[in-house]
């Protein structure tokens, strides 16, 4: 016969309440990057150690977020499952897109500065109006040179000027968070193929919480937490009445 | 629980600092030459709970790592210099910049600004002044007894004399051009400096390779949209109130923590 008072039930509804804890650390996580360009929500699930003990487990949720027009030439949104890949201090990371923007010397880089690379390493645009396609090609209008040229509709034709490196990581990979929405990279990557190149420009990937299915996470969170400290309330009794009544002589 | 007050406190804040930047857009609606700030935002550093773990030997069970994120943080907030649209004043030193291209202005302390206000007037010296009463770079004084003047679309600035049939050439106005326009610092007053993010100046004749023309009686206003500063005000308080319901269940689940004990 097992011992009566086995320890397990006050350990796994502990280990219950740090799990709760954690899961309601990632939903404020998440609300609070509900507007943030490019952000992937964080779930967190239990998962059944030993017999009883639950441990929390997360993942990247890399689902699509809303595709939001901004008409800025350089915001750049990924409608897809790949990512575009970009240079930094720590080596190369992937990224969803974002507000990209030129520095001085008229490389393309991130809202940190990081350079987004294309095919052939970084990207360095001349002057002129920028278009980016669907498929990653970036395109630079040259500007009219010498007066007038403009009115005998002598435009110089586009120049190609880069190609936007894109990858894709496997479904079932685990990306991990970096922050700045930057991601590591997996060492399943691969270049993506045709289909899966789909860049938006002149639109931002808006994060992909919704508010209202986090809410609700909170709210279940929030009672079965209540449920947990309840029954360790409960175990804790019923001790008191074994230590205290059990033994009371009569 | 801690870190979760502290990510839901981080969200208001960065939806406060986006809400500045909004107000800042819709008070200047109406500033000439004025573009408009956009907040960008970026999630912080994830915290590693548990690293990777492999269970029951073979590569193929490892469990990822748990992260948590500790919330949210300004990126940056970037100008937009979109053309604002070109609004026709007839006042002949009313000058709008289609295009690319700054007027230089000089500085009483000797330094040197950028501006796409060109709401210029003249001083009692007859120089070419901006509305704070700069002088615009090259220095063009315009004589007594002069009148039409004119302001070309290539920049150049002329006057008909007294008792002579032919306009007299003044001067030509030099615009300066930037790599990284997005990169120039705000000096208020419409006004810009260089840095190293904007790149060096490079000045040009309007209408020159790419550089923009001038049009004279016009001006050009802020490219402020009511409609999309609106929009983002609306999103930003509902997630700004989001973030307030978090930092309110984390405090009911620490209540309920306290319960443990009676």
């Amino acid at each position: 016969m097992p011992p009566i008072l086995k320890n397990s039930g006050l350990t796994s509804a502990a280990a219950a309440l740090a799990f709760y804890e954690r899961r309601q650390q990632s939903i404020a996580n998440n609300l609070a990057n509900v507007d943030t360009t490019g952000f992937k929500k964080e779930r967190v699930f239990g998962r059944m150690v030993d017999d009883a003990v639950a441990a929390a487990d997360s993942m990247t949720d890399r689902s699509q977020g809303d595709i939001k027009p901004t008409g800025n030439s350089l915001d750049v949104a990924v409608q897809s499952d790949a990512f575009l890949v970009v240079q930094t201090p720590a080596g190369e990371r992937l990224t969803r897109g974002g507000a990209l923007r030129l520095d001085e010397q008229r490389r393309l880089v991130t809202q940190q500065g990081h350079l987004v690379l294309g095919e052939d390493g970084p990207i360095v645009l001349p002057a002129g109006d920028i278009g980016i396609g669907r498929d990653g090609v970036i395109t630079v209008q040259p500007p009219a040179t010498g007066e007038g040229s403009i009115a005998k509709g002598q435009l110089p034709s586009r120049l190609k000027a880069a190609v936007l490196r894109m990858e894709t990581v496997p479904a079932n990979a685990a990306l991990q968070h970096l922050g700045g929405g930057l991601f590591m990279p997996d060492a399943r990557r691969k270049p993506a193929d045709d289909t899966e190149r789909q860049i938006m420009q002149g639109s931002l990937e808006s994060s992909n919480v919704n508010s209202i299915e986090s809410l609700t996470e909170m709210i279940d969170t929030v009672r079965a937490y209540a449920d947990v400290q309840k029954s360790i309330s409960v175990m804790d009794d019923i001790r008191g009445i074994a230590a205290n009544q059990i033994g009371k002589p009569v | 629980m801690d870190p979760a007050l502290r990510a839901a406190a981080s969200g208001m804040r960065a939806q406060q600092t986006r809400q500045d930047v909004i107000a800042n857009n819709l008070a200047n609606v109406n500033t000439t030459g004025y573009k408009r700030s956009r907040a960008n935002f970026e999630d912080l550093l994830y915290q590693t709970v548990t690293g990777p773990q492999v269970i029951g030997g073979p590569a193929a069970n490892t469990l990822p790592a748990v992260q948590i994120g500790r919330g949210v943080r300004l990126a940056g907030v970037q100008k937009d210099h979109a053309q604002g649209s070109i609004e026709t004043t007839q006042n002949p030193t009313d000058v709008a910049i289609e295009g690319d291209g700054f007027l230089q202005v000089q500085l009483p302390s000797g330094s040197i600004a950028y501006t796409r206000d060109g709401k210029l007037q003249l001083s009692d010296q007859g120089v070419l002044v901006t509305a704070e009463g700069n002088p615009v770079l090259p220095n063009i004084r315009v004589p007594a007894q002069s009148t039409q003047l004119s302001i070309g679309p290539s920049g150049i600035v002329s006057v008909m004399r007294a008792g002579s049939s032919t306009p007299e050439e003044l001067g030509r106005i030099e615009l300066a051009r930037f790599t990284n326009p997005a990169g120039l610092m705000s000096m208020g007053q419409n006004m810009y400096t260089a840095t190293p993010a904007s790149g060096e100046p490079a000045t040009s004749f309007p209408q020159d390779e790419g550089t923009g023309r001038l049009m004279q009686g016009s001006l050009e206003m802020s490219n402020v949209e009511v409609v999309t500063e609106m929009v983002d005000m609306i999103t930003t308080m509902r997630a700004y109130e989001l973030t307030s319901k978090s930092i309110k269940t984390s405090d009911d689940m620490l209540q309920i923590a306290n319960g443990l004990v009676r």
